[in-house]
């Protein structure tokens, strides 16, 4: 079987610019029914081994490497690849180089103001093989509202599911503090095998694309066969079954309301593949399924007196 | 404490995003190694900071996008920032990225200032690196000072 686990997966501390300690970190991200983190100092890993003292939640180890030319996620390389030489035309490499140490690397918030207002923040690098990124922040920092940079993140993600490249989107709050947080509900969950969360299953479930981008709600679907976020899939005429779960959104009491009305899917250019309005936590749609897709989920409603807001969107699935 | 590196590094606006590497060797083994680093100045405000941040926007958002941010003097004063990592014989040892302009770092075997790993001094080719991530104000003198506590940790 598998399990939904809710992360963040891009945290800051006193090993760099961040105001936690890791422990207050780690107990802050557990009162958020947190399972899992990565730890994502600017830098430096070198947080990571005070994390091995705490049991909750589980820490899968990283750096975000901050440079001047955008800010890129890197996790579990076994050995330390250098941030410090990556310039524009040698970021393939460099991405290869972090596979190479059994690292995954992720585009963080690719349409942040750059330097001089947040140095680095604005992706800059030419990437000429798109393969070699496994994720990218559709939605950052504590509010996953449709700002404009998330718009342009989000339309980015799905150009290069267009292009045939298999990425997982997800959410990072860029933690660095408590102060001013937002929907402190949003995470990303991802899909892992078993009933219980480890760093590497956190890690395969980035590389196979098992995420869910939330603003609270659990949010994904499956197929008859049993296939979900992530899988190929059949094409042909099938029924989806959507699924909606709130269990730690009403947990956590965070005062936030969210309403879910609209469940979409949408497949290549944006196409809407169906839509239909929400009317529970497990519902079913009839689509057919064209070959050569892709496809992926999302739940629009009210987030407190906004309408027509994000709730969630999940990875993609793809048919042969 | 013995001193082993001292230099002031004058950095000017044409080295902003690149590494300004500054090796020293360290004679013997050492109980801890601090490395002081500082840079001056710091914020730039005003009218030049608002045209740096104005050039920043147009850079950075699409023209349709514009009106979904707010005027560029939200965005001051800016601030320049220069981060230091850190090399030892066995590699890589960390890095302090973080905004403040006056710094103290100690590297030991027992516990490192965070943002270094802890682990031994050892003799031999070390190097501060300096990170011109912003230089906002045309200029900035930057102050490095390294000494050490000799002994094996």
């Amino acid at each position: 079987m598998r399990s939904w686990f809710a992360c963040e997966l891009h945290c800051h501390t006193l090993h760099s610019d961040g105001d936690f300690s890791v422990e207050e970190l780690m107990r802050t991200a557990h009162e958020r029914l947190l399972d899992g983190i990565n730890l994502t100092d600017h830098n430096t890993d070198s947080g990571v081994m005070e994390t091995k003292a705490i049991v909750a939640p589980v820490v899968l180890p990283g750096m975000e490497w901050t440079t001047y030319f955008g800010h890129m996620l890197v996790l579990d390389c076994k050995q330390y690849v250098d941030w410090r030489d990556a310039v524009p035309d040698t970021i393939d490499e460099k991405m290869r180089q972090v596979h190479e140490s059994g690292g995954l690397c992720g585009v963080a918030h690719p349409f942040q103001l750059g330097t001089p207002i947040c140095t680095g923040g604005h992706w800059d690098y030419r990437v000429r093989d798109w393969s070699l990124v496994n994720y990218i922040e559709i939605f950052s920092e504590g509010c996953p509202f449709l700002n404009s940079a998330n718009r342009r993140a989000i339309a980015l993600w799905q150009s290069l599911l267009d292009k045939g490249f298999h990425i997982a989107p997800t959410f990072g709050r860029d933690w660095h503090r408590t102060a001013n947080n937002k929907l402190l509900s949003a995470c990303t969950y991802l899909l892992c095998d078993g009933e219980t969360l480890t760093p590497e299953k956190m890690k395969q479930a980035i590389f196979s694309g098992r995420t869910c981008v939330s603003a609270g709600p659990l949010f994904y679907f499956t197929a008859p066969s049993g296939a979900t976020i992530g899988d190929t899939l059949e094409s042909g005429e099938t029924a989806l079954t959507f699924y909606t779960d709130t269990t730690r959104l009403e947990a956590l009491k965070t005062g936030d309301e969210m309403q879910p009305e609209t469940v979409r899917l949408l497949t290549n250019g944006g196409e809407i593949a169906l839509q239909m309005p929400w009317n529970g936590g497990k519902m079913s749609g009839a689509v057919k399924l064209l070959p050569g897709r892709w496809y992926r989920a999302e739940l629009w409603g009210k987030i407190n007196e906004n309408s027509e807001q994000l709730l969630a969107a999940t990875a993609a699935v793809y048919t042969k | 404490m013995k001193s082993v590196l001292e230099k002031e590094i004058l950095v000017t606006e044409q080295q902003e995003k690149t590494n300004i590497p500054v090796p020293f060797s360290l004679p013997e083994a050492a109980k801890q190694v601090v490395v002081h680093f500082s840079y001056a100045p710091k914020k730039l405000e005003g009218e030049p900071a608002r045209k740096k941040a104005e050039a920043c926007l147009l850079q950075d958002v699409p023209p349709e996008e514009r009106g979904n941010y707010p005027d560029a003097s939200t965005y001051t004063p800016l601030l320049n920032l220069i981060t230091v990592s850190v090399d030892d014989p066995q590699g890589y040892r960390g890095c302090a990225h973080r905004q403040t302009p006056q710094q103290t770092h100690i590297l030991s075997a027992e516990k490192s200032s965070p943002g270094f790993l802890s682990r031994k001094c050892p003799a031999g080719k070390w190097c501060v690196t300096l990170h011109v991530h912003a230089l906002v104000t045309g200029s900035c003198t930057c102050k490095l000072l390294v000494e050490y506590e000799e002994g094996e940790a």
